[in-house]
């Protein structure tokens, strides 16, 4: 499969890969702290010093980007690690299951998703207090009905009832067959959702940082970055643009390499 | 080439495109069907007998070129005439059948709504009254029971049979002088086959038009068909009497090809060859 | 419409009413009813004994959970969603008017959505698949998908209000006089919210024609002499459609989150911002009333989804 994978596509990794390797030596790459206060030297514009300027505390801005980086790459990250494995075994074991606790679990979810994203998280986040931990996990779990669904589907078109009596004639208890036989043929499925799920877990977190919600400072997190500075984007363009084009540039990237796996497995299936 | 020949193929080479470059599926194809005549074609699968039975009709897709050569029909060159003019003739002068019935009949119309606007094209000079009852009379010439409850209905609710006689239909609803069919009964069992086989001859006495009958079955070559051509890998091996090239085939490969089709029918078989 | 259809439709209204009430609970749990002190929770632990036992009786904190919860849904199926505590006046006539203004909001958007991607998706699938035409648009598509609807609006301001200066760069719809001036207010807000939604669209539609395109029947249609406009009006666009009617439910209930964030960047008056704004100020009463009309919005819009994707499938109207 990976040598039918489109041009696009590695384009995609790759950023990705880049982005994670930035962030990771962040601590070694960037210039400044990225709460380090430059007295009198606000809205810097790019110089040898400032590569990207400073902003309106008189912050480096490159600096802040890097850390930045961090703090979304982690906590997209993780809120899709969340997200895909609950939502991964839920949907396999529902797709193998089948019968009363599927339609009932799916009723479930179904009311689950009658709540808009957006509001749930602001509710919850409004009345615990912000915090990265909570952030991750809320926006892991607003993400769980839809991945099960994702992959109870590759479940359900893979396993059908004989190859699950197959598997147990031939004495394989549950879990085996879920490792064996399941994973390897949902791995594209599986795959496709972390990326789709860090794509969007990036924007809806930033998106918190923007309304307010977002974790507490002094974490350099894009959104909140983006909502700082925009106020004053007369005065300087510098606090706002870096951040939001690495956030779309990061977002573009994993829908590409999305995009180029479900083509994959497209042209495999077909 | 004389006078009544209805389709002229003269020496056509076509390709497909495939990853990088093209790939030839017809070599250097010659051949004739006369009015009234029945041609049956036949070969195994990938021997490029379903896009002759396309290019019949003159159909042009980008995965797909003509190399060389002609196919005419009533002496239009198809591939040379302005495309108006083949339009004009798919449907109102060559009906076709693929092998697929119920996949050529769009989903969200009702039947009656194809049949009809099929006819208002192709015969405008008709009333809508006339129309209808056009409509109706083909649907119960192809067997499908109450035409005008039928019309009403959506292609979905028809079983396959049944789907597969109403793409016949809709091939005879505008009188062609030409009916192309590929075949149209593969995959399905021997009953619907003898069935669909029976109507075809009962349709061919009536109607007096020319058939080529794409095809792997013998009992269709020996029953309904006058000619055969045989392909292979894009060429004609053998063409003759469909008796001869059954019964007596000149050519190694027609002698493997008769010798591995299942002779279902060898009655109905020996009668037409006591008959002669 | 056979009997099974509406029973099919009958079935999904009787869930939805019941997601509704469950969201209530949920949203009410939220917010009034998670463990600990609630008045500590919501105000903080900087609070004041005085706040805190103001709110406590505000709120009544007294009862139990449920009873609060009883007292507060009957009041809301009367039709009273309780006071504000920041604006000490009923949150009904509040939530109303910029409920109304989010829907005007949102309506405008929909209104030049469906027809632009459709279109963009049907021109693009009219084209060479993956040639110029269609790979520029399935890249500024690409885009608009990835950027957060918060930066695309930003961007459109700066450029397009603060740069430019052709259009203002706050919705201050209260102070438009007039369809003209209305319509030069919402326009960044609108195309900040297009841009968003038109990629899911756009690739659902274009993908839609290009399998129909390719379909047996379409083909068909084609050799048995038919027009090639009408096999594009009649046979290949109604089956292209409803994989297109499906995208834009999806995005249409998207638009109920989305727009919250729209409201905030450039200042408008509608229920989205609403909600963000009590809740900062822990104005519950006004928080629960704008997350349950917020909710049941987007439960509505899922059911005729739901409803317009069975009407539009032969194989569930007819058996």
């Amino acid at each position: 499969m990976a040598r039918r994978l489109p041009r696009t596509a590695w384009f995609g990794a790759a950023v990705v890969v880049a982005y994670a390797v930035l962030s990771v030596a962040a601590p070694w790459l960037a210039p400044h702290a990225p709460d380090e206060v430059f007295v009198g030297g606000t809205f810097e514009p790019p110089s040898a010093e400032f590569w990207l300027g400073t902003d309106n505390l008189g912050r480096d801005v490159l600096s802040r980007v890097l850390y930045g980086g961090r703090t979304v790459l982690l906590l997209a990250g993780s809120a899709s690690a969340i997200s895909v494995a609950v939502g991964g075994m839920l949907g396999m074991f529902l797709g193998l299951r089948r019968g009363v606790v599927d339609l009932a679990v799916m009723r479930l979810l179904d009311v689950a998703m009658s709540v808009p994203p957006i509001i749930f998280a602001l509710l919850l986040i409004g009345a615990l207090g912000p915090s990265a931990p909570l952030i991750v996990l809320v926006v892991g779990l607003l993400f769980v009905p839809n991945v099960t669904r994702v992959m109870r589907a590759a479940t359900l078109s893979v396993a059908g009832e004989d190859f699950i009596q197959a598997a147990r004639a031939r004495g394989e208890s549950r879990a085996a067959i879920v490792l064996r036989e399941l994973l390897p043929n949902v791995a594209g499925a599986l795959i496709t959702e972390v990326s789709i799920r860090t794509g969007f877990a990036a924007i809806f977190i930033s998106g918190l940082g923007f309304l307010g919600f977002g974790p507490p400072p002094p974490a350099p997190d894009w959104g909140i970055m983006i909502n700082e500075g925009r106020s004053t984007i007369d005065a300087s363009v510098w606090p706002v643009v870096p951040p939001a084009v690495c956030l779309a540039l990061l977002v573009m990237s994993l829908n590409l390499f999305t995009d180029g796996v479900g083509r994959a497995i497209d042209r495999t299936a077909r | 080439m004389t006078a009544t020949d209805l389709v002229r193929v003269e020496r056509l080479s076509a390709d497909y495109r495939d990853g990088a470059g093209w790939r030839p599926v017809l070599r250097d194809v010659s051949l004739t069907i006369r009015a009234g005549e029945v041609l049956g074609l036949a070969g195994e699968s990938g021997s490029g007998k379903s896009t002759l039975a396309a290019l019949l009709l003159g159909e042009t897709m980008p995965e797909r070129r003509i190399r060389a050569g002609h196919v005419r029909f009533g002496g239009i060159d198809l591939f040379a005439a302005p495309r108006d003019t083949v339009q004009a003739l798919r449907g109102r002068r060559i009906g076709f059948v693929p092998q697929n019935g119920g996949a050529s009949l769009t989903p969200t119309m009702r039947i009656g709504g194809l049949l009809r606007s099929l006819l208002r094209h192709h015969r405008p000079e008709l009333s809508s009254r006339d129309v209808g009852v056009r409509a109706e009379r083909v649907l119960a010439e192809v067997g499908i029971p109450d035409p005008p409850a039928a019309l009403r209905r959506f292609p979905h609710q028809f079983s396959g049979g049944q789907q597969q006689r109403i793409a016949l239909a809709l091939a005879l609803a505008c009188e062609p002088d030409l009916l192309v069919l590929d075949e149209p009964t593969t995959g399905q069992d021997a009953l619907i086959r003898q069935a669909m086989l029976a109507l075809l001859r009962a349709i061919r006495r009536e109607r007096h038009l020319s058939i080529l009958f794409v095809t792997h079955d013998l009992a269709t070559l020996a029953q309904l068909c006058d000619r055969a051509a045989v392909m292979y890998q894009g060429e004609i091996v053998e063409t003759g009497p469909a008796l001869d090239v059954i019964e007596r085939p000149s050519h190694p490969y027609t002698r493997k090809l008769m010798a591995a089709l299942p002779r279902m029918d060898d009655a109905a078989l020996a009668d037409r060859v006591a008959a002669q | 419409m056979t009997r099974a259809l509406l029973r099919l439709i009958g079935a999904r209204l009787l869930l939805s009413g019941l997601s509704l009430l469950a969201v209530s609970a949920i949203v009410f749990a939220v917010m009034e009813a998670l463990p600990g002190d609630t008045a500590q929770r919501l105000l903080g632990r900087d609070a004041t004994v005085q706040a805190l036992a103001v709110l406590r009786a505000q709120l009544h904190l007294e009862q139990p959970a449920w009873a609060r919860y009883g007292d507060w849904l009957g009041g809301v199926l009367h039709g009273d969603f309780g006071t504000s505590l920041v604006a000490r006046r009923p949150v009904l006539p509040y939530i109303a008017g910029h409920f109304g203004y989010s829907l005007l909001l949102g309506g405008l958007a929909l209104a030049l959505h469906i027809p632009l991607s459709v279109s963009l998706g049907l021109f693009g699938a009219a084209t060479r698949r993956d040639g110029p035409i269609d790979a520029t648009i399935s890249a500024v598509a690409l885009l608009g998908m990835s950027a957060p609807e918060f930066v695309i609006g930003i961007f459109l301001v700066s450029i397009l209000a603060t740069t430019l200066g052709w259009f203002p760069p706050l919705a201050l719809i209260d102070q438009a006089h007039g369809p003209l001036e209305v319509a030069r207010t919402l326009l960044l807000p609108v195309l900040t919210l297009n841009f968003a939604m038109t990629a899911y669209v756009l690739r659902q539609t274009r993908n839609a024609m290009f399998d129909v395109l390719r379909s047996d029947y379409v083909r068909l249609a084609v050799l048995r002499g038919l027009p090639p406009r009408h096999v594009l009006l009649r046979h290949a666009l109604p089956n292209a459609l409803a994989p297109a009617i499906n995208a834009i439910a999806l995005n249409a209930g998207w638009l109920v989150g989305g727009i919250v964030v729209v409201e905030v960047v450039f200042n408008y008056p509608g229920l989205g911002r609403l909600l963000v704004e009590s809740i900062s100020f822990h104005d519950v009463p006004m928080v629960l009333g704008a997350a349950l009309v917020l909710s049941a919005t987007y439960i509505a819009i899922n059911l005729a989804a739901d409803v317009a994707t069975m009407l539009l499938t032969p194989k569930l109207l007819v058996r």
